[in-house]
């Protein structure tokens, strides 16, 4: 177990999360992908914290997590909101960006 | 001793601030004494640096520090105090004060009185930068404020059409003659790294500066002189002078004696060691055609003031002639005979309009000869006054004029400009001849106006007094002066009055004013014979040469064109073509990729960004 | 250690890969959690045991509580649920996405990161405690942390201000 094998497991959750994101029409699951995305980037932090040889990657994990968390619930509440105006949680029918 | 010329120097910035920026202050009675009372600061400070400054002192800060490790420059605001300086703060001082209280008198009942002492205080500091600069950048950014604050002054009454036409035409001119200033001072940095005066002198006197460095340096000289010109009014750019006779009589008389007209004799004085007459270099070029110009100056503007009926344009073309006869006095080499009549005419000259400012405020602002007249019993204070000034510029002995443009006559004599000498000789008969035709016009025969004239109050009299014994007195200190100027530099040859020159001037002075008598008080209509035998000349001098209309046609004609060609440029091929070329380009570029990438969808989006990152970490593969 | 290591990394990709190709909202999330519980394992296996607990708690724990609520909450009628099909990949995407693999792989190489062992620094590194990471969060880390404690605040402020019926 070395730190490349970690980043290739974290590059890898991370690709997935980015075919997620892709390939989903359901706003849900595209955050969920999202989260998957955030905890491995992370997981790499860690690696490399532990390569440098003192804490300050973990804490920067602490504060991804604590983002992550923020992030969420407004995230879902962009979704609620959404759902209420839209009826729909169909990312290919929410295009009010092109305006 | 420094720091108190710098105080002196602020004071009255500080007071043109404070006036200026509040309004409540600006309105009350506050204003007028706190500007009266830094401007009477600087002659008290004046007085006490004239006797206990003996050896010339320098004090200078980095205004900014623009050093490279190569070179670059500092700017620096200095202040210097040798005998120059303090006599020139000694005028501007005296002058200035005597000035300042008349104006009490003569705005009274002006509703934006503050505005105007705010602005005189401004003037007042941008004079006194000149006198105290050390370095040629301070001096020109003073000089530039000399500019802005006369074009405020003239243009004071900015109801008027005329007078803020006026104002602009003062700034125009000056600018054009600070350009060929500018250009002279960015040559002399080149020739020896420095701007300040004295690293400047070092270097000119160490003599490196010979084969062409001496000839650029003759040139830079020359175009300094030019910037002289301007402020001082030299052929060929008087034409704004008669024309700032717009501006309040105070301001006239501020600007013509002490202050601005003044700068640019000072400042030719303070580098005068360009000029060529220190140190046994002679590149003296550059002064002869000073003297030259001064000359031309001289007997054109007494020509022009036989013909004005204004009385403040008289007093404005003697100005000129006599500024011209300082530049003569600088270009034969004299230069503290220059500034020993500089000093002199400061007096008489401030007098004389002062005096005309009464006659004008007792006769209800009417300042056209024609309808006055007779005030001798009316006004007696300010005829008396007024023919003391008279005589100290006509040069009779033994009042202040005399002794000063004797001395020039000398020095012309000495360094035998023998064609100066008779024309500025003539010109002195020329000079009686209009201040008596002035004279007898204003205050003798009958009153020919319509409103009762009175008398000046005691505020403005009291001002006229003290500036009229200045200048009946103020002759008998040539030697001192001249010796007192000796000690800065300590190489000028002191001149003595030449009898029989002094007895030859007065014979010509005589002689202009009996013709003076004799056409215009015994037999006035013989002057219109004169003139009506002489239709030409008369009309030339009317046309005041015709350098105006001259000035004007380059603008309509040659300008003009120009302009057009440029307006037409700028709008067919530089808006209509690039600027508006741009727009296109990048609205049409901004059209296509919105509607080619923008489409409000997510996941398009982040196929881009996938795209981007795959990109990114392919690069770093590669490399 | 690496048989865990293994264990946990083939379990996790497993899981991921389930996620997001579930059709159903609620095993999607079910599957998330177990990607999370997996990461917290490597966690342990890096000595972070307080990020470990962390990320049990408030990823598996918290988030995917409020993931499942959200996703009754909305309770998506059957016609809208059967109008999202499955994942719809694009060779496009997949293609990328195998690039940017390769490519992280690669550059991992290149930066010699195979050649150091977790915990190369030995005793050096302080064990991820929850003393350990309070001492450095509150003494280097002071300014972060508070700032992060008003971006919840901000995030909670805003979470209810968007969800509000009716903005009055």
């Amino acid at each position: 177990m070395t730190v490349g094998h970690v980043v290739v497991l974290a590059g890898t959750l991370f690709t997935i999360g980015m075919l997620g994101v892709l390939s989903r029409r359901n706003i849900l699951i595209v955050l969920l992908s999202l989260e998957l995305m955030l905890n491995s980037a992370a997981l790499a932090f860690c690696a490399f914290g532990d390569m440098a040889g003192n804490l300050d990657g973990q804490i920067m994990v602490f504060f991804v997590i604590v983002v992550a968390a923020a992030e969420v619930a407004i995230g879902l509440a962009i979704v609620i909101a959404l759902f209420r105006l839209r009826v729909t949680v169909d990312t290919d029918r929410v295009d009010l960006l092109k305006q | 001793m420094t720091d108190l010329a710098w105080i002196c120097l602020f004071a009255p910035l500080v007071a043109a601030v404070w006036i200026g920026v509040s309004p409540r202050f600006r309105a009350g009675a506050g204003a007028p004494r706190l500007a009266i009372a830094t401007v009477l600061f600087a002659f008290v400070c004046s007085l006490i640096f004239l006797f206990s400054v003996h050896e010339p002192l320098q004090s200078s800060i980095a205004w900014m520090d623009l050093r490279t490790p190569g070179g670059g420059i500092v700017i620096e605001l200095g202040v210097i105090l040798d005998q120059l300086s303090i006599l020139m703060l000694l005028v501007v001082g005296a002058v200035g004060s005597a000035i300042f209280i008349f104006a009490l008198g003569y705005m009274k009942g002006d509703p934006s009185v503050g505005r105007f002492y705010a602005k005189f205080a401004l003037f007042v500091f941008s004079m006194l930068g000149i006198v105290f600069a050390n370095n040629f950048l301070m001096i020109f950014i003073f000089w530039e404020l000399v500019g802005v604050s006369s074009y405020l002054l003239i243009g004071y009454y900015w109801q008027k059409p005329s007078a803020v036409e006026a104002g602009k035409k003062a700034f125009l001119v000056n600018r054009v003659a600070d350009f060929g200033f500018l250009i002279g001072i960015l040559m002399i940095w080149q020739l020896t790294g420095s701007f300040r005066f004295d690293d400047i002198q070092q270097a000119v006197e160490a003599g490196a500066l010979t084969g062409t460095s001496g000839w650029t340096l003759g040139l830079a000289a020359f175009l300094i002189f030019i910037g002289a010109a301007g402020k001082s009014a030299q052929f060929p750019f008087h034409v704004w002078l008669p024309d700032a006779m717009e501006g309040p009589t105070p301001v006239s008389a501020l600007m013509h004696a002490a202050t601005m007209v003044a700068a640019g004799v000072y400042m030719v004085a303070r580098t005068f060691f360009c000029f060529g007459w220190t140190g046994g270099v002679s590149w003296g070029d550059a002064a002869e055609v000073m003297a030259l110009f001064g000359g031309l100056t001289a007997f054109l503007a007494a020509t022009m003031a036989l013909v004005q009926n204004d009385i403040k344009k008289v007093l404005a073309y003697s100005t000129l002639s006599q500024l011209g006869y300082m530049v003569m006095a600088l270009g034969a080499g004299a230069y503290a005979v220059s500034m020993f009549h500089l000093t002199t005419h400061a007096f008489f000259k401030a007098l004389l309009f002062l005096c005309a400012g009464s006659v004008i405020y007792g006769c209800h602002h009417e300042q056209d000869m024609r309808r006055l007249g007779g005030l001798r019993k009316k006004m007696p204070v300010t005829f008396w006054t007024f023919t003391v000034g008279m005589f100290a510029l006509t040069g009779i002995f033994p009042f202040a004029g005399f002794w000063s443009k004797d001395l020039i006559l000398d020095a012309l004599h000495e360094r035998e400009f023998h064609g100066l000498f008779l024309l500025s000789t003539l010109t002195a008969g020329l000079t009686a001849l209009y201040m008596a035709r002035a004279w007898f016009m204003t205050f003798f025969g009958k009153y020919r106006g319509r409103a009762e004239p009175h008398e000046s109050p005691r505020v403005m009299t009291g001002p006229l007094v003290f500036l009229a014994i200045c200048s009946a007195s103020a002759g008998f200190f040539y030697g001192g002066a001249q010796g007192y100027l000796s000690r800065w530099q300590g190489m000028v040859s002191e001149l003595d009055i030449n009898v029989s020159i002094a007895i030859v001037s007065s014979f010509v002075v005589l002689i202009g004013y009996a013709a003076g008598w004799y056409f215009f008080f015994r037999k006035p209509e013989k002057a219109e014979t004169v003139a009506r035998r002489f239709p030409a000349l008369h009309r030339l001098l009317l046309h005041k040469y015709y350098i105006d209309d001259f000035y004007l046609w380059v603008v309509r004609s040659v300008q003009q064109t120009i302009a057009v060609f440029c307006r037409l440029f700028e709008e067919r091929v530089i808006v209509d073509g690039m600027v508006g070329g741009t727009v296109r380009a990048a609205r049409r570029a901004g059209d296509g990729l919105r509607k080619r990438f923008q489409t409000g969808r997510i996941t398009q989006y982040a196929y881009v960004f996938l795209a981007g990152i795959t990109l990114l970490v392919i690069v770093m593969v590669v490399l | 250690m690496t048989a865990f290591f293994w264990l946990f990394a083939v379990l996790a990709v497993a899981a991921a890969m389930l996620a997001i190709t579930r059709r159903n909202g609620v095993a999607a999330a079910l599957w998330v959690a177990l990607v999370f519980v997996c990461i917290a394992a490597q966690f342990v296996l890096m000595r972070a045991y307080f990020l470990a607990a962390v990320e049990v708690l408030v990823y598996a724990g918290a988030i995917m509580v409020l993931f499942l609520f959200v996703i009754m909450l909305l309770n998506l009628d059957e016609k809208e649920a059967a109008r999202l099909e499955g994942p719809r990949l694009h060779a496009a995407g997949v293609v990328l996405a195998a690039l940017f693999l390769t490519g992280l792989v690669f550059t991992v190489r290149e930066a010699g990161l195979f050649e150091v062992p977790i915990g190369s620094q030995g005793s050096m590194l302080p064990a991820g405690e929850t003393g350990n990471v309070a001492r450095d969060l509150f003494l280097e880390f002071l300014l972060p942390f508070e700032i992060a404690s008003f971006l919840l605040l901000a995030a909670i402020v805003g979470a209810v201000l968007i969800t509000k019926r009716r903005l009055t």
